[in-house]
């Protein structure tokens, strides 16, 4: 049994557009692989690949020890899209019914749980639902079969807190039954709180690929601070981790590498009236794996 | 046959007003029928049309208006029923493949174990039978609802059912057209404007071709005359009016399948 997911040298090109490049992929049976980058970085176009959606202009995808368009494969799969279009006009029921049907089967006592578990109006046409409760029939439909591959696609964009801590749950236990997880995202705690390690992927290629901790100490902050009182930037430059240090309207912005305890203690001699942390654009946030060059 | 099933339970509402909407333009048209009887100068009129003209409206030489297989060839085979039947293969055609790959729910359908040439070859036999469910429709709408309005007077049963058929194959194959163009393109508007306007042209190209005198083979080009050169319904059962077009509606159909079957899903 090798890997659940290998891609050799897979490329894609949209005219003159490469949208996925000499993309190496490894992710091992039973683990959680994050898939993370900015929008437009080529993730769902990778996916798509590996379901067979689209087909490469080059290299090679092996999913489950086959192809994503082999029937026996794709039934041992689940899929969640990141933008789910489900037809109008099935209710809840109807998916189930006949996904099910599709796939020769399904759990049912499970999909019973599940869609009392996310609270679902089962007969309610999917066209009728908020974009929340859309997204709910297509979790189900993705784990109803127990499938051995999950393939997520910013899963827990348009849940409430509470729905994505449900989630969260439900990807771990069916990890620890066996699952290999594949999960796209351009958010870092969605991948931070399922994955193990992390791919990072810019422009189609693949930048580099860590461990969540690591991940963690290299990724950058971006932090203002509105500061009571006479201060200047200088004082923040040259602390350890500290990229840069600024002003910007009336308050101090810092973007620390790793580590922010130093900026934290330099600043807490201030009285300092309100801290932000601005929403981090991930090539700013991981520009120290940007910088180490691409691959040749 | 769960692909093949499922498109035709998801067009079950619509598929109810389709068959109420074909039974209403077949009763009313038979309910017509007494008031056209007999009426000479009704055939004067016809008869002095333009050969074109007369093409188009279904009317051939020697089988008067005001009679029953005149009429409901003109007023059903020639008009109202065979462009009911039409927009609807067009309509069943253009949806099977691009139009559910436009809204974005054929690629989830294709997550599951299916593989496309299933979901394609599935979805043309749900149009092909649901054109065909509506053809039986019709035939059975003028055969029982008939002869309350006499409308069935020198009317062959045998010339009638072929006749549905006829009506219901020139429709599939326009249906083809549209199934054939989504299944290309992926695009619900593309598979209708290619469909109409194959429609459009053979319907023009049978009436000015039948005006310019040119030989029987050429006429052959437009699909309409297949069906419309001979009054089934005065002279019973003809081949040439359902078997071209139960050749080339598959024809049409699967020349789309290894485009289909190579290109990316948009």
């Amino acid at each position: 049994m090798t890997a659940a997911i290998q891609t050799r040298g897979l490329t894609k090109d949209f005219g003159a557009l490469r949208a996925v490049d000499r993309l190496d992929l490894e992710v091992a049976r039973g683990e959680v692989f994050g898939f993370l980058g900015p929008n437009g970085a080529g993730k769902t176009t990778t996916i798509r690949m590996l379901l067979d959606f689209v087909r490469p202009t080059a290299g090679t995808a092996t999913v489950l020890d086959g192809s994503g368009a082999d029937p026996s494969v794709r039934r041992r799969i689940g899929y969640l899209p990141g933008e789910l279009k489900l037809d109008r006009r099935y209710s809840a029921a109807e998916v189930v019914g006949y996904f099910g049907r599709l796939r020769g089967g399904y759990d049912a006592k499970f999909t019973q749980e599940l869609l009392e578990r996310f609270d679902l109006d089962l007969a309610r046409p999917s066209g009728e639902l908020s974009t929340g409760n859309r997204r709910k029939i297509g979790i189900v439909q993705a784990f109803m079969h127990r499938p051995e591959l999950l393939i997520l696609d910013e899963p827990t964009s348009g849940l409430d807190p509470l729905l994505q801590n449900e989630f969260i749950a439900l990807v771990r236990e069916e990890v620890a039954r066996g699952a290999t997880v594949f999960l796209s995202s351009h958010l870092m705690p969605e991948v931070e709180a399922l994955a193990g390690r992390v791919g990072v992927v810019r422009r189609g290629r693949l930048v580099a690929v860590a461990s969540v901790p690591e991940l963690r100490r290299r990724a950058r902050h971006r932090l203002q601070f509105l500061i009571e009182g006479p201060w200047s930037p200088a004082e923040f430059q040259g602390i350890p981790g500290v990229i840069s240090a600024a002003e910007r309207d009336g308050a101090l912005e810092v973007v620390v590498e790793g580590s922010v305890d130093g900026v934290l203690k330099a600043v807490a001699r201030h009285p300092v009236l309100r801290v932000t942390t601005p929403g981090d654009d991930l090539t700013d946030m991981f520009m120290s794996f940007y910088q180490e060059g691409p691959p040749p | 046959m769960t692909v093949f099933l499922k498109f035709l339970e998801d067009r079950r509402r619509s598929s109810l007003w389709w068959g109420l909407g074909i039974m209403a333009a077949v009763v009313f048209t038979l309910a017509f029928y007494p008031s056209v009887k007999g009426q000479d100068d009704l055939d004067q009129v016809l008869e002095d049309l333009p050969a074109g003209v007369q093409a188009v409206f279904g009317f051939e030489e020697g089988i008067p208006i005001s009679s029953a297989p005149g009429y409901l060839q003109l007023r059903l085979f020639a008009s109202v029923g065979i462009i009911l039947l039409l927009i609807l293969a067009v309509a069943a055609g253009a949806s099977a493949v691009g139009g559910s790959e436009e809204d974005g729910s054929l690629e989830l359908l294709l997550a599951n174990p299916v593989t496309r040439r299933r979901v394609f070859f599935e979805r043309y036999l749900a149009v092909a039978a649901s054109v065909a469910a509506f053809s039986a429709l019709m035939f059975a709408g003028v055969v029982t609802a008939g002869p309350a309005f006499d409308a069935l007077e020198g009317v062959r049963i045998d010339g009638l059912a072929v006749a549905c058929l006829g009506c219901g194959l020139i429709a599939l194959l326009h249906g083809s057209v549209a199934f054939a163009a989504g299944a290309w393109t992926g695009r619900r508007s593309t598979a209708l404007a290619v469909a109409s306007a194959v429609a459009v042209a053979g319907y023009l190209a049978q009436g000015v071709l039948s005006a310019a005198d040119v030989p029987e083979a050429v006429r052959f080009v437009s699909p309409w005359h297949w069906f419309l050169r001979d009054n089934m319904l005065a002279h019973g059962p003809n081949v040439a009016s359902w078997l071209p077009a139960l050749i080339a509606s598959p024809v049409v159909a699967v020349a789309a399948w290894p485009r289909f079957r190579d290109r990316d899903l948009r």
